[in-house]
């Protein structure tokens, strides 16, 4: 064959890779720009795993997911936590991964071990009601730190909690420790007994931590979706609905409206101002809304709530023993 | 006029370190047009290899090739070929007409011609009642006659066959032989390979002989066996490969 | 080139007619139509698990048809000695490989309209239609498969199958796997190491440039600029893979 020809062929096709090489740095300049970068390259310490993973991250993902929803429903929540952190760690901008367990977190599964109380409590009822006097009167300590996790649990129920903001869980955390301490001094006068109370003790506690885990599980979904209003939405939606904490409410809701956003999240950011004691900030989103045509009905209301009355949200309005 | 042209044609095969295999040694032959010319030899004597150099699908590592005065490359020169494989093998899923068709379209031939042509070959074959059959289903006759057809369809002026007959019964080999002779009486020069005797003899106007990779005589069969003072074919055959043997001895020593 | 379609559309129904890729694409249909029966999720879970579902099956499917087809194509006819006849005729080898390569292109390209007409039809029916960011996900694996191919066919002329099956195994794992390279590459001090690294960066093909999917399928959008730009580096590729396929199929003996 024509030799001299054929060695044309392969210069050219050599030659070619100059262009394609320059291509590639193109398209990983636009691939920086568009997001497109998988956020596993920002993650050194993970590319081991994701590379067994390359081509199916979105379907293991998936199969994960049906997991969690399976433990769900069988009420194995520990269980689901792993797997909570495989999928986002498989599809970071999934939003809903984030959300969902966020959710499923500070909501649900706090809820659930909530109830695991009632039970306890009925025992510890008939125990009592089985003690001689002199018995509850050695007792009456273990008695009477049962009636204050009562309360505190009775605090995280309900609608209005009391004791999950920044600034009430310490103090919370440490009555319960120092709780915990004081039962094992009891241990020997009524094993049974303490041991019931220790484990509603520890109910609270560990709702608190559920919590937690879900304001820290929704934190870092936000560092892999900065972008996005959604997951700053729903930091600011748990903050200010689940913890009544409104600083921190404040805080990410006013980040969530720099991006793109539906209405409501305008909506509740007032409100979080107005708990939040900022009234005349609460004003003066209202204000903006009523300008941008936003829920004008509600804001016209708001408008003038705040300024005869001084109060629009109904928790406030409660405070200042308004009727709603 | 030579139509098909070889000079000093050597194909050497490396297999590893210093190993090597001669196939063909210093092959000049000469074809003339209109001619059925016979290569013989025993099957390692480098026939196919000939025929495959002729083809431009191997190549030579020394010596020239000229056809209708073009290199083996040139696609004017294979414009003018067809070519008969040995145990030709094609597209087991086409039937007969498609693989035809498909050949012809490879010889930019208009569909019209294409379609006229396939019908020709096939009576001309006696293939026609199996025209749809799909390959897969032929016996080896039938595919040798689908063969030929196909190594027809460009109405070549050069149609070379690699081992036309084998495989076939001694009614088959007449009909090919027959048919050869007739497309030679229309104009067609016939190269062909063939390690049987009786074929190359009723058949060939002029032949060669082959052995080991080197060419050992040609010319016409008469005149080889005055040559060789041989009876037959097949005492030229036994006397040439002899005589070749005892001057290689000599040359050695 | 009219010789190299005739060699194209004979590849073509070859591939049709033996039915080999049939029972990959009846598979690819199975598993596509398996991920509709998660409707006991969220409707939009069950949407994008379709969706994860269906184009990771189109692509590793694909990439499984373009490597079997490719190497039929070429040792499948040394093999047979079919290319006796054909080489026999008036074409010239490039126009064997590139007919060989445009006729397996259209078998990739049959298979992933037909996988991607049933995924379209699943989102039909679960009221989700696709968006034109659908179709640039698909146009881009589409792309990327024609390249396996034409690699696979360029390595077939001069290898082994079986060297060719697993070297192509490997390229497309490796394939995958190059961009995560990269960043490690950065961290790299040696820069004998890193030269090498840089180089390889650049000759292995980079198939994760055509995965939007894990984007898409959260909704992320992504520019005909990139599209473009994608498209274009899969044809350039195709055509260096092709040229070297010529040039060592016009050395090789058969």
């Amino acid at each position: 064959m024509n030799r001299k020809l054929n060695r044309i062929l392969l210069l050219i096709a050599i030659f070619l890779y100059i262009p394609l090489g320059l291509l590639q740095v193109k398209i990983n300049y636009r691939r920086t720009l568009e997001n497109l970068e998988s956020r596993l390259l920002l993650m050194p310490g993970q590319i081991a795993g994701s590379l067994v993973l390359s081509g199916f991250k979105g379907i293991a993902a998936d199969l994960l997911w049906l997991n969690i929803e399976d433990y769900w429903h069988k009420g194995q929540h520990y269980k689901m936590l792993p797997l909570f952190d495989a999928v986002s760690w498989l599809q970071p901008e999934y939003i809903t991964v984030w959300a969902v367990g966020g959710w499923h977190m500070a909501y649900n599964i706090f809820s659930n071990v909530g109830h695991e109380a009632d039970d306890l409590e009925k025992q510890l009822d008939s125990l009592t009601g089985k003690l001689s006097d002199i018995e509850k009167k050695k007792i009456l300590p273990v008695i009477h730190i049962a009636e204050e996790a009562k309360t505190i649990r009775e605090n995280l129920k309900g609608y209005y909690t009391k004791g999950l903001t920044e600034k009430e869980q310490p103090g919370m955390i440490a009555k319960l420790t120092g709780y915990e301490k004081k039962l094992e001094e009891y241990g020997d006068v009524n094993k049974e007994l303490v041991e019931i109370v220790k484990k509603l003790v520890e109910i609270p506690y560990e709702q608190i931590l559920w919590y937690e885990r879900g304001i820290s599980f929704l934190k870092k979904g936000v560092s892999y979706n900065s972008e996005k209003y959604d997951l700053y939405f729903e930091l600011g939606w748990t903050y200010y609905h689940k913890g009544q904490d409104y600083p921190n409410a404040v805080k990410y809701l006013e980040k969530a409206v720099k991006f793109p956003h539906p209405a409501y999240v305008d909506n509740v950011l007032a409100h979080a101002y107005e708990l939040n004691g900022q009234v005349d900030k609460a004003l003066e989103q209202w204000e903006k809304q009523l300008k941008e045509g936003i829920f004008t009905d509600i804001a016209k209301r708001a408008i003038r709530c705040i300024k005869k009355e001084g109060a629009f949200t109904p928790k406030k309005r409660r405070e200042l023993g308004l009727s709603n | 006029m030579a139509i098909i042209e070889t000079r000093g044609l050597s194909k050497v095969y490396t297999l590893g370190r210093n190993k090597e295999v001669v196939a063909l040694n210093k092959v000049s032959v000469s074809i003339e047009e209109g001619e059925i010319f016979g290569i013989l030899g025993p099957n390692g004597s480098g026939k196919t290899t000939c025929l495959k150099l002729l083809l431009g699908i191997i190549f030579p590592t020394e010596g020239e090739i000229e056809i209708m005065g073009e290199n083996q490359y040139s696609v004017t020169a294979k414009k003018n070929i067809g070519f008969l494989p040995e145990n030709p093998y094609y597209y087991d899923y086409l039937t007969g007409p498609e693989i035809l068709k498909f050949y012809g379209k490879l010889f930019d031939m208009p569909a019209s011609t294409i379609s006229s042509r396939v019908e020709e070959l096939l009576q001309l074959v006696g293939l026609y009642d199996a025209r749809n059959l799909s390959l897969r289903h032929y016996s080896k006759g039938m595919l040798e006659r689908i063969g030929l057809a196909a190594s027809l369809i460009n109405d070549p002026k050069i149609l070379i066959l690699d081992e036309p007959t084998t495989g076939l019964d001694p009614i088959g080999c007449k009909e090919t032989r027959d048919l050869l002779i007739k497309l030679n009486q229309e104009g067609k020069t016939i190269l062909l390979s063939s390690h049987f005797l009786s074929e190359v003899e009723r058949v060939c106007t002029r032949i060669a002989i082959f052995h080991r990779g080197y060419l050992l005589t040609s010319g016409t069969l008469d005149g080889l066996l005055k040559e060789y003072q041989a009876e037959n074919l097949e005492d030229l055959f036994v006397k040439a490969i002899e005589k070749f043997d005892t001057s290689k001895e000599q040359m050695s020593v | 080139m009219k010789k190299a379609w005739v060699i194209a559309l004979n590849t073509f129904q070859e591939s049709l007619r033996k039915k080999t890729f049939y029972i990959l694409l009846v598979v690819a249909l199975v598993v596509i139509g398996a991920s509709r029966f998660f409707s006991f999720l969220a409707a939009e879970d069950e949407i994008k698990m379709i969706k994860d579902v269906s184009f990771s099956t189109i692509e590793f499917f694909g990439a499984l048809i373009a490597i079997f087809t490719a190497l039929a194509a070429v040792s499948g006819e040394i093999e047979t000695r079919t290319i006796y006849p054909l080489l026999s005729k008036p074409i010239t080898r490039s126009n064997f490989i590139i007919g060989k390569l445009i006729g397996q292109s259209l078998i990739i390209l049959l298979n992933v309209i037909l996988m991607s007409i049933f995924f379209i039809i699943l989102l039909f029916i679960k009221k989700s239609p696709p968006n034109v960011e659908t179709l640039k996900t698909i146009l881009l694996i589409l792309i990327e498969l024609i390249l396996i191919g034409s690699i696979t066919l360029t390595v077939a002329t001069f290898a082994t199958d079986a060297f060719n099956l697993i070297f192509s195994f490997f390229l497309y794992i490796v394939g995958h796997l190059i961009s995560y390279g990269k960043s490690l590459l950065e961290r790299v001090e040696n820069m004998v190491l890193k030269g090498l690294g840089e180089m390889l960066y650049t000759v292995v093909p980079n198939y994760e440039n055509f995965n939007i999917r894990d984007k898409i399928v959260v909704g992320v959008n992504v520019s005909w600029q990139y599209v473009g730009q994608t498209v274009l580096y899969g044809i350039i590729y195709i055509a260096i893979a092709v040229l070297i396929g010529i040039y060592f199929f016009n050395k090789r003996e058969v």
